[in-house]
């Protein structure tokens, strides 16, 4: 084992235990063990949800989708990007008006709240969709963490499986929300740092930028075409088959809870969205080139890589000195557990929070509550690290179908829910069914990722219309009609779109604040001289 | 060799495009002269953790 990665790697787990250690006190509620007392500072939850967004698909899948497939790969990037700014503009601020206004702790809490939904169906929906997916989740960053820990130190993958489970688990348990969203700081600023360096050190191994791309073109022209070589309609389908993240940001409970927890929801305008933003490109930039030059020192003979995917560690080791390599490692072991832990959550609450709170309607006291929240953590995270070691093809399954699945299941509710005050609880509850059923029956059953011509029956007509392009992508506008043709159908009640009105109504920036502060800057004796003058007592 | 221009167009432009959406939206309020109203009903802070950090043990 090389002592210099083992070394850099001890000092990152030594700032995961003092967090943990830290954010233990502020665990006694509820509210605090899962929203952070809707007080988290705005750098902790803008930099957490880009941690919790990216997993370990930004330090491995990202370059080795630029390692194989070259410049095209960036639409990827570009949509992840521009739906990190959708979720801030169309989700963020309102979404934390509306937690405070209910003081809702889970996505399902809030669109209970919103829809005004006494059937508890919203909710049980809510938490059936965040239980499939988010368990299967949770599993599969368990075994990519068990991956990369036994690639760093030579041991068994399910060795590194069990010490993913047990460092995470350990924090989040220990310091619930806090833990999380201030270890995803330390997390996300690990990520950006491998990701600034390794690119400028692959670019000086390769001996600059011209001769990187001549290596390139050498060996396949079509890494340095926009589209992969695709021109027409073909280019365009290339383009939304990446691009087509953009929609699925809107439905991420383990994102938008963050939006739900932070102290203020206009400070997720500024400097919320300037923070994510920076942060979303340095990391795309870095991790696209990451791997695109990754290629070409392969090219070049300069690095060895078996798996595409294993790119960023292959450079680390070949070019950095060990203790720095350890970094690295643990940047990626960072996008790993960064994601696992908020998933890891955000699933808990589902059944501690949704289920057994609130539909079940069990209410301890408040320490209770929370060390309910703790046991569910702790038993989730056991099953999760369960599937993660078997290899289930059940879990496999849902993992492929996870992002369309929570981006079709939350993403059309939640933004007509917060932009349009005409959306009801029936539309709601079959809009989020069919999110549910379609995506699991579409993508995990007949489909996949992407339509295609070969699926049976009618499915292989529509299958070739879209061919191509990813099922949750068309499933997610097929919801959002579903949901605004029901709920013309039906009728709101005339208080929660009176509150919807009152709620959103905007008012002049500063003017109010400006009357107290000049109020404020007066003297006593001014103040009171010029009430005298304007009453005319003297 | 280096990239084409449509080569360097894919990286850059969308990359200045979301710097405009981000300074549009993060300024919308300067812009407008309008925000969202909050007040402490709207925040909501957890009331045992807002004694907790008063009592300076934060």
């Amino acid at each position: 084992m090389n002592s210099g990665v083992l070394l850099g790697f001890l000092v990152y787990l030594a700032i995961l235990a003092y967090i943990g250690w830290w954010a233990n006190k502020f665990t006694k509620t509820e509210d605090q063990y899962f929203v952070g007392g809707r007080k988290v500072h705005i750098l902790a939850a803008s930099l957490s949800d880009k941690a919790s967004d990216f997993s370990g698909w930004l330090m491995l899948g990202y370059p080795g989708a630029a390692f194989k497939a070259g410049l095209g790969a960036f639409w990827a990037g570009i949509g992840c990007l521009f739906g990190t700014l959708a979720d801030y503009v169309l989700i963020g601020p309102r979404l934390r008006i509306y937690a405070g206004k209910f003081r809702a702790i889970t996505v399902p809490d809030y669109l209970e709240a919103r829809l005004k939904d006494n059937t508890k169906l919203i909710r049980i929906i809510g938490a059936a969709i965040i239980l499939v997916f988010m368990t299967a989740y949770v599993a599969a960053q368990f075994a990519a963490g068990g991956k990369a820990l036994s690639e760093a130190f030579n041991i068994s993958v399910n060795s590194g499986i069990l010490l993913t489970v047990v460092i995470l688990t350990a924090y989040v348990i220990t310091g619930g929300f806090f833990a999380v969203v201030w270890t995803d700081v330390v997390q996300a600023l690990f990520m950006v740092s491998t990701l600034i360096i390794v690119p400028f050190l692959a670019l000086g191994k390769v001996g600059g930028f011209e001769k990187a791309t001549s290596l390139i073109a050498q060996a396949d022209p079509a890494k340095l075409h926009p589209f992969g070589g695709a021109v027409g309609i073909a280019a365009i389908i290339f383009a939304i088959g990446y691009a087509s993240w953009i929609v699925g940001y809107l439905g991420q409970p383990h994102i938008v809870t963050r939006y739900m927890s932070v102290e203020d929801p206009r400070k997720l305008r500024r400097p919320g969205i300037f923070i994510s933003g920076v942060w979303t490109i340095l990391v795309l930039w870095g991790a696209f080139f990451a791997g695109f030059l990754g290629f070409a020192l392969y090219q070049g003979g300069v690095l060895k890589v078996t798996d595409p995917e294993k790119v960023i560690p292959a450079m680390a080791l070949e070019l950095m000195p060990s203790w720095l390599a350890g970094f690295v490692i643990a940047g990626i072991i960072s996008a790993i557990m960064s994601t696992a832990d908020s998933q890891l959550l955000v699933a808990s609450s589902a059944v501690s929070r949704d289920l057994y709170h609130k539909v079940l309607g069990k209410e301890l006291g408040k320490k209770q509550m929370v060390n309910i929240g703790r046991v569910v953590v702790l038993a989730i995270a056991i099953i999760a690290m369960y599937y993660a070691m078997s290899g289930s093809k059940f879990v496999y399954a849902m993992v492929a179908t996870a992002w369309g699945g929570l981006a079709v299941g939350f993403g059309p509710i939640l933004t007509l829910s917060l932009w349009w005050k005409r959306v009801t609880k029936e539309a709601g509850i079959i809009g989020m069914a069919y999110g549910l059923l379609s995506e699991v029956l579409l993508e995990a059953k007949i489909y996949g990722w992407a339509f295609h011509p070969d699926a049976p029956g009618i499915f292989g007509v529509i299958g070739s219309w879209f061919k191509d392009v990813p099922v949750f992508f068309v499933n997610f506008f097929v919801t959002l009609v579903i949901i605004i043709i029901i709920s013309l159908l039906t009728k709101p009640p005339k208080e929660i779109v009176e509150t919807h009105e009152k709620l959103f109504l905007k008012v002049p920036v500063k003017e109010g604040e400006s009357k107290v502060m000049k109020a404020r800057a007066k003297s006593q004796v001014e103040n009171v001289a010029a009430f005298v003058k304007a009453r005319g007592i003297a | 060799m280096g990239l084409s221009g449509a080569a360097w167009a894919t990286l850059i432009v969308p990359t200045i495009l979301g710097i405009v959406v981000m300074v549009l939206y993060g300024y919308w309020d300067r812009i407008t002269g309008k925000e969202y109203y909050v007040d402490e009903e709207i925040l909501a802070y957890d009331e045992d953790l807002l004694k907790e950090l008063e009592g300076g043990k934060a």
